[in-house]
């Protein structure tokens, strides 16, 4: 029976540990969108296996100072996130910066981009990472 | 015997207990399965705007494309900059909120509100901010996300109500702690509903400024529309059954895409120049969006008849 108890325990605690995880990714990102940005009003958010990869898919509006910020929930991993045009062109990777968590951004048009957030990990650990996007008022 | 049976019934219970938990934390980690149709026709759509995956060494994952909405915000922030005056009469008024009662109506006029909340904070006509807001506190009740506009949040709303810029950082915030109570919640189809009631009502307002003030930077501003209207119906899509209501309003959505896709498109690769120590980039790239005023007037009453659907 005491080990029954444990194991229910034990699955709780896991679930509250993954919900303060997630808590944990929004606050860190969200401390690259200070006052001065104001956000799309959505997250996203994927779990992803060390190597895959998640796209978003948004629109920036031509005269408007963005700013896109992501991280990741595992200490030994990385994010790197690229932008990319409707033709598939690279406008951007945090690749070419030790892949800065936040970058900013200045449309010259409006353009329908893809932003391909990929997840690596040193030792192969599955994560979750998170995407903000925001704006400068 | 007696007290075998109680210890059997426990034990029962306890294992019940285990099972429901171990079932919903699988659930809750797992992402939702769709049925063979219904990813078919979402991977025809998003084939339609997705390029093929060329980086080697990744993983394509359907479930890991997402589809985002310019914030409502921005189209008010063109409108106020456009030099147009405030127009309450566009707005949504907030007596018809009770009304709104069932969670179709209540979710996606959660958006509408919201973005006439933006629009009235934009144009800081605070008088009419408190009863806006008393209508979306009013409806994340009906919600179940008054979780998310608790007490807290309530407090920063009302203490910065004439205060233009910290009050759209803070109404961003929340709405982005909505969708993400819902996502975390698998209510994504709330979360969707309440981003299409934004979407229609921030286009509904731009274009019906349109027909008072006919100006080519507006006309523009509404063929920008098109890849956020695909993005709405590809986030929506996966819910066509949920009712006749979700069914009526993507089967107009995606007949008001039609309209869009006569605008014709031109696109110019410019490659862009980085700013390591400002930590910058600036596009260059240009692209060209030609719309006619007649495709312009078609779309203000498609937009037209289905603001009338949702805020009715």
């Amino acid at each position: 029976m005491k080990t029954l108890y444990f194991f229910i325990l034990i699955t709780i605690s896991t679930t509250f540990s993954s919900l303060a995880q997630d808590n944990t990714l929004m606050v860190e990102c969200s401390k690259y969108l200070q006052s001065n940005y104001v956000s799309d009003g959505q997250e996203y958010k994927a779990d992803l296996n060390s190597g895959e990869s998640a796209e978003f898919h948004t629109t920036f509006y031509s005269g408007n100072h963005y700013r896109v910020a992501g991280v990741s929930n595992q200490e030994d991993s990385q994010l790197i996130f690229s932008v990319y045009d409707q033709e598939n062109h690279l406008l951007f990777t945090n690749k070419k910066f030790r892949s800065t968590p936040y970058w900013d951004f200045e449309f010259a048009s409006t353009l329908n981009c893809t932003i391909k957030a990929q997840y690596i990990s040193k030792t192969q650990k599955p994560g979750s990472i998170l995407l903000l996007i925001g704006f400068q008022q | 015997m007696p007290k075998t049976h109680a210890k059997n019934r426990i034990r029962l219970v306890i294992i019940f207990l285990i099972i429901i938990v171990a079932a919903s934390i699988f659930y809750l980690r797992k992402p939702s399965d769709k049925t063979t149709d219904e990813v078919k026709l979402i991977e025809n759509l998003v084939a339609s705007s997705v390029k093929a995956e060329h980086e080697s060494g990744t993983i394509f994952h359907f479930n890991n494309i997402l589809f985002s909405l310019p914030s409502p915000y921005q189209i008010s922030l063109i409108l106020h900059e456009s030099g147009i005056s405030y127009n309450k009469e566009l707005l949504n008024t907030t007596n018809k909120a009770s009304d709104y009662v069932t969670n179709f109506s209540r979710a996606i006029n959660f958006g509408v509100y919201g973005v006439d909340l933006g629009y009235i904070n934009i144009y800081q006509q605070t008088q009419d901010a408190a009863s806006y807001f008393a209508v979306l506190k009013i409806l994340s009740l009906d919600l179940g996300i008054y979780k998310v506009l608790n007490q807290e949040t309530v407090n920063r709303i009302e203490t910065n109500i004439d205060n233009r810029d910290s009050l759209m950082v803070i109404v961003s915030e929340t709405y982005r702690n909505v969708d993400k109570f819902l996502k975390n919640n698998k209510r994504e189809d709330t979360g969707a509903l309440i981003l299409a009631g934004g979407w229609i009502e921030s286009v509904y307002v731009l274009t019906q400024e349109m027909k008072n003030n006919p100006h080519p930077d507006l006309m523009q501003r509404i063929a920008e529309q098109k890849r956020p209207l695909e993005n709405l119906i590809k986030l929506l899509v996966p819910y066509a059954e949920n009712s006749e209501n979700y069914k009526f309003l993507i089967e107009n959505l995606i007949d008001l895409a039609y309209t869009f896709d006569e605008i014709i498109e031109e696109y110019e690769y410019i490659p862009s120049i980085d700013f390591p120590k400002k930590k910058l980039t600036i596009v260059n790239s240009k692209s060209k969006l030609i719309i006619t005023p007649k495709l312009t007037s078609v779309i203000t009453e498609k937009i037209d008849k289905l603001h009338k659907f949702i805020t009715q």
